[in-house]
């Protein structure tokens, strides 16, 4: 077994980038981001065939990656909210070109530098104009964080896809003990045999040439995401098979959740927690099977307002009859323990 | 009977879709011959933006990675840093290189990216039909208006710009005028990519192109207006050079 070690999010998210086999990265100082870029600077210009650029503005940033990943590199960058605005066009031309990449955004609120889950939607609905969507990993701890990130790089190969991870400033600064993967050969990274490397007399190629084009590309997407849907579809249980109030929630917001319901557990009350551990696909079948019969309430919990999640939940249950209750906090503030239990409570 | 003119190899008699009179096709050809030359064609990666440099799609064997509106310069950047042995060279446009994707190109050469920036000026938004560029000279006329320096600013001279930088090896502009302008464009097209092949440095070659469709100019009359309007402004020459 490897040996555990003691990092913050960001970090053990960078690390485990390069254990995942990325050659390249680029991107922007943005608070809560920047020590992932950091950490990169540091290490990646030293290790060969990889190759860290600080870009002038998110917009560089992911424009390199997708040149590099383009010819033929396990690329990534990592931002928060507002750099992830500035990437929507070329995120939905990776998308639209089946160009892979791998993206780690650390959340915080549209006014502060704050935690926030309100990217929810940009990440999850559609990569900018278009109407791609990117595989979504949604991390509650470091470990998860970091096996995310090592995870991602496969899936974008797979599927030629952009993977998002979706962290938040909680996650990204939280300091917790982890066990990385092992560092894999480049050499031993799957071919991508669609890269331009250079030309053959009498070919044009345009890189990352999509396998399939036009009205098909189109099509074999929702192929993907069926599958998705059927094979990746991830959530954590959490006391949830016995309970009669259930907390749904993901990420930080999950981890604050989980700890009211250990607590409120701990009296003997019947609470659970059923985390998401992907945004995308979303796991609307563990959602659509809840048990009506045992759960008499579900609490949906999300550092966002307006809510973005809370309508997923609801699609999800397609008029279930469960008494359903939101609370969020936003702009910068997040759901405390406190207030988790203070709902609960309410509803037990 | 000798041939002493025709297609070069890696280029095809395909109709393209420029306008009759545009100078876009030559700077191509003078990218095929000049990598044919250096014997890189088969070692190359050409990072193209959207502008009329699409329309030459299928005419030419280099492989092309399309890029979004601007942001070649960047896209050149991931790919010069994955593969230091190849040749990479960004097509820009001036409103792609100048205008929305100016930080990225100014970036790239200051960096010195192992690159070849090659911009074809025309003073104009092509493609999308004659809107006015960073480069649109004072008293042009375009879709969104003349140009007056009192609200829109002067034409930006790109290479004199980039040529003052410390990174780049090679800055150059040149016109694709008469055949010895064109001579002329070849030769530093050549010391640009040797610069970069040989060197490992940064190279900007700005090439000065008709497009008689935008500037309401009939193709036999391009040359005399760009002799008397464009080349005061933009003057054609070495900015910077290792060689
Ligand atoms: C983000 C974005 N904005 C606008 C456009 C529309 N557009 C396409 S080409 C172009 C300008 C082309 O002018 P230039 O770069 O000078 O190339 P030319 O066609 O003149 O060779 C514009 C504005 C676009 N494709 N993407
Ligand atoms: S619009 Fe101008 S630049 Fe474009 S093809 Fe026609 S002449 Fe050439
Ligand atoms: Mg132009």
């Amino acid at each position: 077994m490897a040996k555990k070690e003691v990092m913050q999010g960001n970090e053990a998210v960078a690390e485990s980038a390069l254990r995942a086999g990325c050659r390249f990265f680029a991107g922007y100082p943005i608070t809560p981001q920047s020590e992932i870029t950091e950490y990169l600077a540091l290490k990646m210009n030293d290790m060969p065939g990889r190759a860290f650029v600080q870009g002038e503005s998110e917009v560089a940033s992911i424009n390199m990656v997708f040149g590099a990943s383009a010819a033929g590199a396990r690329a990534m960058t990592a931002t928060a909210s507002h750099g992830l605005s500035l990437m929507a066009e070329t995120l939905s031309f990776c998308a639209s070109q089946t160009v892979p990449a791998v993206i780690v955004d650390v959340g915080r609120a549209i006014s502060s530098t704050d935690p926030a889950q309100t990217n929810y939607n940009f990440i999850t609905k559609s990569l900018g104009h278009g109407g791609f969507r990117p595989f979504c990993f949604a991390p509650a701890t470091v470990q998860e964080s970091a096996d995310m990130v090592y995870e991602a790089f496969d899936i974008a190969d797979k599927y030629r896809c952009v993977v998002f991870v979706m962290t938040d400033g909680m996650l990204g600064h939280l300091i917790e003990t982890v066990e990385l993967k092992p560092y894999r050969e480049l050499a031993d990274m799957p071919e991508r045999d669609w890269a331009p490397h250079g030309c053959g007399r009498g070919h044009v190629t345009h890189g990352g040439t999509p396998y399939i084009r036009g009205e098909a590309l189109a099509n074999r997407q929702e192929e993907i995401y069926a599958e998705w849907e059927r094979d990746y579809t991830r959530v954590e249980d959490y006391y949830a098979a016995d309970a009669e109030v259930l907390v749904l929630a993901w990420g930080t917001v999950a981890r604050t959740a989980k700890s009211a319901v250990k607590k409120l557990r701990g009296e003997g009350c019947r609470v659970g927690l059923l985390r998401p551990q992907t945004l995308f696909p979303f796991p609307n079948r563990a959602i659509r099977e809840i048990d009506e019969r045992r759960v008499r309430h579900i609490l949906v919990l999300e550092d966002a307002i307006p809510y973005q999640f809370y309508h997923d939940v609801m699609y999800a249950l397609g008029g279930k009859p469960i008494p359903v209750t939101r609370y969020a906090r936003s702009m910068g503030v997040q759901v405390s323990a406190e207030e988790a239990e203070e709902q609960l409570r309410r509803l037990l | 009977m000798e041939k002493v003119f025709g297609i070069p190899e890696g280029m095809n008699d395909k109709k393209t879709a420029f306008c009759p009179g545009c100078t876009h096709m030559t700077a191509y050809r003078l990218i095929v011959e000049c990598l044919n030359e250096l014997g890189e064609r088969d070692n190359a990666i050409l990072c193209r933006p959207i502008g009329c440099s699409l329309n030459a799609d299928g005419s030419f064997d280099i492989h092309t990675i399309q890029s979004m509106h601007g942001r070649a310069s960047a896209v050149a950047t991931g790919v010069s840093r994955m593969n230091p042995t190849k040749t990479v060279m960004s097509y820009q446009g001036d409103g792609d290189a100048i205008s929305i994707g100016v930080a990225e190109t100014l970036y790239a050469a200051n960096r010195g990216e192992k690159m070849t920036a090659i911009v074809i000026n025309n003073q104009i938004y092509g493609m999308t039909g004659g809107q006015m560029s960073p480069t649109t000279l004072i008293g042009q006329r375009s879709t969104t208006g003349v140009r007056r320096a009192d609200d829109t600013g002067y034409p930006l001279r790109f290479a004199e710009w980039l040529g003052q930088l410390e990174a780049p090896g090679y800055v150059a502009r040149a016109a694709l005028y008469t055949p010895k302008d064109i001579m002329q464009a070849k030769k530093f097209l050549l010391k640009a990519l040797r610069c970069q092949k040989e060197l490992g440095r940064y190279s900007y070659i700005e090439f000065l192109s008709f497009c008689p469709t935008n500037w309401g100019v009939q193709p036999k009359d391009c040359l005399k207006y760009c002799q008397e309007n464009v080349l005061p402004v933009f003057p054609v020459g070495e900015f910077k050079s290792c060689f």
